[in-house]
């Protein structure tokens, strides 16, 4: 062989040897060790929660019922500028089955089927962003067949797993069912990954992703049917983050009086909804029976104030609190003519009916308050009480979504018109009534009730300390207060004031046993939920003050009684505190019937 | 444009008027007959003339435009490009012929022929050029994007793939291609021509052989007469008593080689000419053969064959396709690393002192225990090519008669096949020893003629089986039809010929008859019988 011609030969072996190589090792190589998935540290992992995004197909320019790639680049990148987490499919798995905790803000990022374009576009996007994808496999697609090339092939799913970046699910929804003889060719592929496991093995049905309009998920869903967020074409970049956003819990109130079009807070679930002008129309499509929407972020909801105004109705119209997917709920409407409060306790169940009252014929428009909260249910249509007590709501339904519907069985005839709407979860409120309100007039009487209807406690002020560590009583009004806090279902927990040098007493460890066997003894001779202790900010974190809550939770925890303490002031809690009491309260604020709002804290070890 | 010009250069020689008989059509620019076509037959033209014969008389001084097929005397390589010159009338004269009155009118050019000619073949080359990379940037970029599903099928990727690139470098490098330079190099030259029952051609042949330009002292014919049955060793003895010269030797029926051996034996000429018995020399085909045997390296020289009955039919006219594509698309890219795995019959020219050092094992050759007797051009060019260089010239150009028939140009394919297995075979042994990119296309190509047959029967067995709805069928079937009409858009590109979609005609025949006669030739290629027809 000629000398020169050996170069040539060397160069050409090298250069497609190279480029062999780098097709085989090479690219997974670098993915895995120069643009490796961002994984967050254990001490970040705090959360209990996390969001499920389904992307559809992603295409260049974005071709019917697909994303485009600069829809779903703009949509991830925004997600990691807004603190976002992409958890993997590991990740969730630990989390149900490890209890390993998740990061803040976590989201796992989920890819219908295998599309070997759309997976290339997104794993541009996930390696320049470093985040993992989650790829829902079809399990026909690693046969490795010229004629099944619309799925990944078998190398590119080869390198999907030596990269790393990626963990792999079975499709989410019903598809064509693999053919038996391809199932091996799956597992071949995978054989060192164990994150898929065999779709002929039952175990594979553990984790199963369901199609969804929320993708909002934590531990009390359960790992065969989490949900997952389709993330829809139709929309922009923009409103899809609104609605990624808005997917987490609310923590506050919503209210909408229906002056602009439906946004990212309300799901259409089916018939036609219109938000304009000024009301909300809910009609059924010519084929359907009915139509209905759900606020969301309210999956989670437990106690809430249902508020809305009803101006027009045909058939039915319902308001849903704690519309749980399993199809449990409690409900309050119209249906020809009466006003009721229904309940589903389950899936397998018929709905029942807790209490019915007929629509006075004045009534319409009607401003409708519908109240649940804890297992209560209440019901006030333009300011009155229906039904003259609440209703006891199963303990199955304990929580769920807020949704607005009207049925009929009959296709076209249901209607409904809604001109405002306002919902609010209900905090751990108590109200207090202390002697400085004065006495329990009617216009006193009036607020207490109107504030009793949210609480979860009354907390009337029939206990104090005196300066020598005696425990006074004064039950004034106590039978009154106990049938209206039964009336309301609020618990009651009398407040006890210490006076101004009680810390001082507190010290005397003699002064200090009596002082809490006296308040034992009081709180099992009344029948009442526990005590409300009322500290002043400054001697709440002092060494005596905690050694006393301690001694006397411990005393009433005896007696099955409950320990809170109220802060007059901002509150310091310190980590002495926690074990201390059951709860801590706030003065949130002061009505104008002199009622003291208090509001269960929030955060910190004592929640 | 520099190629448009280097072979303008070469095409057109300086040339005195010509008396060549063609038809023209005159159309008036102006006055009352302006737009109105004349059909008339041109008698002779020069540089700056044209002479017609009309039946109507046009006025002097009347601008005209002429539309005619440019003539061989212009442009051999682009003859028959169809032009529209502007012309001017210089002179009207009756003529009376046989009582009918017809008129000779001398236009004049506007500008010399080879100008305008040369204006019109650029504008020709420039559209056609256009639709060709149009072509060829289409047939890359469906592949490119097809490259997405490579790994569904990695041998069948390899195979298309390695298929298209070599394609697309057959383009690159015969592009890249230059005839060796025209030095004035005249050595001595021993044309053979080995014949058997070829009385209707022969004649011709040696014609054409002693009209071509050379010197006459440094050139010898040889005619070895293979015991032919009819005609021929008559029209012999005529030709040898119009050139005096000539050298007839007489063999009994024993086959092409040794005919051309008996020649080879005979010559005395630095360089031997193989000439087939139906092939006739163009004008500086010999002059242009031995360029380049100059360098001592080189072995041997292949000339570019047109074929002489192209416009006799369709299959006449396919092979016309297929010539040029062989020649001017394959031949140009193994010359180009001086690797012309075969020297035609047709014409070619050997360095006799290496054709001697092989001559015997050549003779004596056997595959498979059985004499070689067919496929000689291929067998001799690989003996000569394992120890030197061997290269196409393609201004060196003859023309020859291919077969009419079906029966006739498949049963030559088949042989052709024949040798071009064993051959390939052999030559597998020593090519990789040669320059990479030609060793690379030697064995893809070998590989390409194999596997085509199968790829076929692959495609059809898929469309059968196929869950999904695209066809593969048609994505072959246009495939095939995008590089069958850009071999024919090439074809088209050099030689404006109403032939060029015989193209596709021939791209159908190879996938359909003659690829698999691969698979037939490889089965019998032990049936010996005679040469080449």
């Amino acid at each position: 062989m000629r000398r020169s011609y050996l170069g040539q030969w060397l160069f050409i072996l090298l250069a497609t040897g190279s480029c062999i190589l780098w097709k085989m090792e090479g690219q997974a190589y670098v993915r895995r060790e120069y643009y490796g998935v961002w994984s967050p540290k254990e001490a970040d992992r705090t959360e209990r929660k996390f969001l499920a995004l389904l992307f559809p197909r992603i295409t260049r320019r974005g071709a019917p019922h697909t994303i485009s790639l600069g829809q779903f680049e703009a949509i991830v990148t925004e997600l990691n500028r807004n603190g976002y987490t992409a958890i993997r499919l590991r990740d969730v798995k630990d989390f149900y089955e490890k209890k390993r905790l998740l990061p803040r803000r976590a989201v796992l990022l989920t890819f219908d089927e295998d599309y070997p374009k759309s997976v290339r576009y997104s794993d541009k996007v996930l390696k320049r962003l470093r985040m993992p994808g989650t790829l829902f496999l079809n399990g026909i697609a690693t046969s490795g067949r010229v004629d099944q090339r619309q799925f990944l092939s078998r190398h590119a799913l080869g390198q999907l797993v030596k990269g790393g970046a990626w963990d792999f699910g079975a499709v989410s929804q019903p598809h064509p069912v693999a053919a038996p003889d391809l199932l091996p060719a799956l597992d071949a592929v995978l054989e060192n990954d164990q994150r898929l496991p065999s779709p002929l093995d039952p175990e594979a049905h553990r984790f199963k992703f369901v199609e969804s309009e929320i993708g909002y998920n934590d531990d009390k869903d359960q790992p065969r049917s989490l949900k997952v967020m389709t993330v829809s074409p139709s929309r922009t970049a923009a409103e899809t983050l609104r609605i990624i956003d808005k997917s987490w819990p609310r923590e506050v109130g919503f209210a909408d009086d229906f002056s602009k079009p439906i946004a990212e807070n309300w799901i259409v679930g089916w018939g036609i909804v219109s938000a304009e002008p000024n009301r909300l129309a809910l009609l059924p499509t010519p084929k359907q029976t009915g139509a209905g929407i759900l606020l969301r972020g309210t999956e989670r909801w437990r106690d809430v104030a249902i508020e809305f105004e009803v101006k027009r109705y045909e058939k039915e119209l319902w308001a849903y609190a704690r519309y749980r997917e399993d199809g449990g709920f409690v409900r309050a409407g119209l249906r020809n003519g009466f006003w009721y409060i229904e309940q589903k306790i389950g899936p397998k169940h018929l709905v029942t009916m807790l209490a019915r009252a007929p629509v006075t014929s004045d009534s319409m428009p009607s401003r409708v308050r519908f109240v649940v909260k804890e297992d209560a249910a209440l019901l006030h249509v333009n300011g009155r009480m229906l039904f003259g007590r609440s209703l006891r709501v199963h303990p199955n339904v304990d929580y769920g979504r807020i949704l607005l519907a009207v049925y009929d069985a009959r296709p076209r005839s249901a209607m409904g018109l809604v001109t405002s709407f306002r919902a609010d979860p209900l905090g751990a409120s108590w109200v207090a009534l202390s002697e400085a309100g004065g006495p329990l007039d009617e216009r006193r009487l009036k607020g207490l009730r109107e504030e009793a209807v949210y609480a979860r406690a009354i907390s009337p002020q029939w206990l104090k300390i005196g300066q020598d560590g005696g425990l006074a009583q004064a039950l004034g009004e106590r039978e009154f207060l106990a049938s209206l806090a039964g009336f309301f279902r609020c618990r009651l927990i009398p407040l006890v004031s210490l006076p101004d040098a009680g810390t001082f007493t507190l010290g005397d460890p003699r002064t200090t046993d009596r002082l809490v066997a006296r308040l034992g003894q009081a709180a099992e001779g009344q029948d009442i939920a526990g005590l409300n202790l009322q500290l002043r900010t400054v001697d709440m974190n002092r060494p005596q003050t905690i050694r006393f809550l301690k001694q006397a939770h411990a005393e009433l925890r005896r007696r099955k009684r409950e320990l809170w303490i109220t802060s007059a002031g901002p509150l310091a809690p310190s980590s002495a505190m926690a074990g201390a009491v059951d709860g801590v309260l706030l003065q949130s604020r002061r009505n104008a019937d002199g009622l003291t709002l208090l509001e269960a804290a929030r955060g910190g070890h004592i929640q | 444009m520099t190629r448009t010009k280097e072979l303008s250069a070469i095409d057109t020689q300086p040339f005195v008027r010509t008396a060549e008989s063609f038809p023209v059509t005159v159309v008036p620019m102006r006055g009352p007959f302006g737009g109105k076509r004349y059909r008339c037959r041109a008698t002779a033209f020069d540089e700056s003339t044209l002479r017609v014969e009309a039946s109507e008389a046009l006025s002097i001084g009347q601008r005209v435009k002429v539309r005619l097929q440019l003539p061989r005397a212009v442009s051999n390589f682009f003859r028959g490009l169809p032009c529209e010159f502007e012309a001017k009338v210089r002179d009207v004269r009756p003529l009376c012929t046989n009582g009918a009155v017809r008129y000779l009118i001398v236009l004049n050019w506007e500008q010399e022929l080879t100008q305008l000619a040369n204006c019109a073949i650029r504008s020709y080359q420039f559209k056609i050029g256009t639709m060709l990379v149009a072509v060829l940037s289409t047939v890359v970029w469906l592949k490119w994007r097809n490259l997405d599903y490579f790994w569904y099928s990695p041998f069948f990727y390899v195979y298309s793939v390695t298929l298209l690139t070599y394609l697309v470098s057959r383009f690159f490098l015969s592009w890249r291609h230059k005839d060796p330079p025209y030095k004035g190099l005249t050595p001595t030259i021993s044309i053979v021509i080995s014949v058997r029952n070829e009385e209707r051609a022969i004649a011709a042949t040696i014609q054409s052989c002693y009209e071509a330009d050379y010197p006459e002292h440094k050139r010898e014919v040889i005619v070895v007469d293979d015991g032919s049955s009819d005609g021929t060793p008559k029209v012999l003895a005529e030709m040898r008593e119009r050139y005096s010269d000539l050298q007839v030797i007489t063999l009994k029926p024993s086959g092409k080689r040794f005919g051309m051996a008996a020649g080879v034996r005979q010559a005395t000429g630095d360089i031997v000419v193989f000439v087939d018995s139906d092939t006739f020399l163009f004008h500086d085909a010999l002059r242009r053969i031995v360029c380049g045997f100059e360098d001592p390296t080189l072995g041997a020289s292949a000339g570019y064959t047109e074929v002489e009955n192209a416009d006799k039919n369709a299959l006449t006219g396919l092979q016309e396709v297929r010539y040029f594509v062989s020649y001017r698309l394959l031949k140009s890219s193994e010359s180009l690393y001086s690797c012309v795995t075969c020297c035609p019959g047709c014409l070619s020219a050997y360095r006799r002192k290496y054709l001697l050092e092989i001559l015997e094992p050549w003779l004596n050759q056997k595959f498979l225990g059985r004499p070689a007797t067919f496929g000689d051009d291929r067998s001799l060019t690989n003996f000569i090519l394992r120890k030197y260089r061997v290269i196409y010239n393609e201004s060196a150009v003859a023309s020859t008669i291919v077969p009419e028939t079906w029966g006739h140009y498949l049963r030559q394919q088949v042989r052709w096949k024949k040798s071009w297995l064993r051959e390939t075979l052999i030559a597998s042994r020593y090519m990789h020893r040669k320059a990479p990119i030609a060793a690379i296309s030697f064995y893809a190509a070998a590989g390409f003629s194999l596997l085509s047959p199968a790829m076929l029967v692959r495609v059809f067995y898929l469309e059968s089986t196929m869950r999904i709805s695209e066809s593969v069928v048609l994505f072959y079937v246009f495939g095939l039809i995008m590089v069958g009409l850009l071999q024919s858009l090439y074809f088209l590109y050099r030689r404006p010929s109403p032939h060029w979609l015989l193209g596709m005609l021939w791209m159908a025949s190879s996938m359909l008859l003659t690829g698999p006669q691969t698979y037939y030739a490889m089965l019998t290629i032990r049936k010996n019988h005679w040469g080449t027809r």
